[in-house]
């Protein structure tokens, strides 16, 4: 990850951490700033007192009464989370430095295309390239009215040994899903499955999002995967069969990329 | 779920940074608290790294206390009951299953808390494309809030410092910040409603920032 972002003096750092609890930095900022206080426990220091500074202005507000079915959902939440395949409760020696932070910040996240040659490998080989046979009428997305501009996300994944070699392109769909689909062979072993990952809250560590056929490719609803922002992670790892036991990536990281919005690299 | 009530511990009464009261202290069967504890004398880190423990009757405790805070909060940031208890729910869902990563020497258990569930719904915010809800005159009622110290008569005393270093803050700097703490707003959104260039707004915000630190270091 390139920290240089990040400024260097305390007072600096502090006044961004301010900014960040307040929720004014845009996307890529953000997953920036929430990897950073995942890895330093100064910055995580910093941050947990604004929060706990903002406390003072929240509590102003009357409390709000919650209704008797929001404690039922939660419960019935949590009975399927306790009745869920073990997601390990981790002990906070184990925590301190999750496994799968190390690599992701150390390996994964200083990975990535530039976005022209992002933007280059989506429209050559990613969901936008001109298809024989269908008109696509030249659509030129950047020049719709705003309200009916389309969000165009797609992310280029990466090997960590070639990663000038697109091994599968993943877009957002308009129905806010995400699409996945193979662009070279991935090799693996006949006891070992692909597993989906995405990143989006660093205290929470990588969300599974199931795993993936080598050849078809996966396509996920919008329920399935949550929000999609750019910036956003998406790596693919090698798990045992039936998928990570510890509900955290183990294996080898098979590719690894960050989505782009194309309507801002068009701008 | 069932909760473990007469196995587990009561943590209404406890200061912060007391050990957890031994295990066999009953609390009232899902029911609210009829004589609600106020944040500030509860442990909310012991709770917090009872949760870690699979210790059910801390996760109801946390539920009980801050549950009508968070949705007072998630209301005003997404704009609607049912938004904002979809937030709280996956706050205190992602509670249960963060809690082992919870460190007390980071930093407050009850900011941890509720840094969850800001993140939350701003998540939610960006993912509808941010747009801001909710009563038009939400500031002014803020307004009012800030400028009522006997309001948060029930905050602790470190906590009861920014809020009033805020009401200190100038409005041109003091209106942009709570635009983005209780809207959720960006700078550019905030320089839209302001009708200001984005530069100045983040300038405003940047000093205003500044000077809060300035006022809480005094």
């Amino acid at each position: 990850m390139n920290t240089s972002l990040i400024p260097d003096t305390p007072e600096e750092q502090n006044l961004l951490l301010g900014e960040h609890t307040l929720g004014l930095l845009d996307p890529e900022r953000e997953e920036e700033i929430r990897a950073w206080i995942a890895r330093d426990d100064e910055a995580a220091r910093m941050a947990l007192r604004w929060q706990q500074h903002w406390l003072s202005v929240s509590d102003r507000l009357p409390p709000e009464p919650a209704s008797d079915s929001l404690w039922k959902r939660i419960d019935a939440s949590l009975t399927r989370l306790k009745q869920a395949p073990a997601s390990a409760p981790t002990s906070r020696e184990e925590t301190r430095q999750p496994s799968w932070l190390v690599r992701w910040l150390g390996g994964g996240i200083g990975l990535g295309l530039g976005a022209g040659l992002a933007l280059a490998l989506a429209m050559q080989v990613g969901p936008f390239a001109p298809q024989e046979g269908i008109d696509t009428g030249t659509p030129d997305m950047a020049v719709q009215a705003p309200d009916t501009i389309e969000q165009r996300m797609v992310a280029v994944l990466q090997t960590l040994e070639d990663p000038g070699t697109p091994t599968w392109v993943a877009h957002v769909t308009t129905a806010g899903g995400l699409q996945l689909t193979p662009k070279a062979n991935i090799e693996r072993p006949s006891d070992r499955v692909i597993e989906l990952w995405t990143l989006t809250d660093p205290t929470e560590g990588p969300r599974s999002l199931g795993l993936v056929d080598p050849v078809a490719g996966i396509e996920l609803s919008a329920a399935q995967i949550g929000s999609m922002n750019p910036g956003q992670l998406l790596e693919m790892t090698l798990e045992p069969e039936g998928g990570s036991p510890t509900g955290k990536p183990t294996g080898k990281v098979l590719a690894i990329g960050r989505l782009v919005d194309l309507n801002q690299l068009d701008s | 779920m069932q909760l473990a009530i007469a196995q587990g511990c009561d943590y209404r009464h406890l200061n912060n940074g007391s050990p957890p009261r031994g295990a066999g202290t009953t609390m009232p069967a899902h029911t609210p608290s009829a004589s609600p504890q106020e944040p500030d004398t509860f442990d909310h880190a012991s709770a917090i790294e009872a949760c870690a423990r699979g210790e059910e009757s801390a996760f109801r405790s946390l539920y009980d206390l801050e549950s009508g805070r968070m949705l007072a909060l998630a209301m005003r940031l997404l704009g609607s009951r049912d938004q904002a208890e979809d937030a709280v729910h996956d706050a205190f869902i992602k509670l249960w299953s963060n809690a082992g990563q919870y460190r007390r020497e980071l930093g407050n258990g009850r900011a941890w808390l509720f840094s969850i569930l800001r993140y939350r719904a701003l998540d939610q915010l960006r993912a509808q494309g941010r747009t801001p809800r909710g009563n038009s005159d939400a500031l002014e009622t803020l307004a009012d809030l800030l400028a009522n110290p006997e309001a948060a008569a029930d905050n602790t005393q470190t906590a009861h410092q920014l809020s009033d270093c805020l009401g200190e803050l100038e409005l041109p700097r003091r209106e942009p910040i709570l635009l983005a703490f209780f809207k959720g707003l960006t700078h550019e959104q905030i320089a839209e409603k302001m009708s200001s260039p984005l530069g100045t707004i983040k300038g405003r915000i940047r000093a205003g920032l500044k000077l809060l630190q300035e006022c809480l270091s005094r």
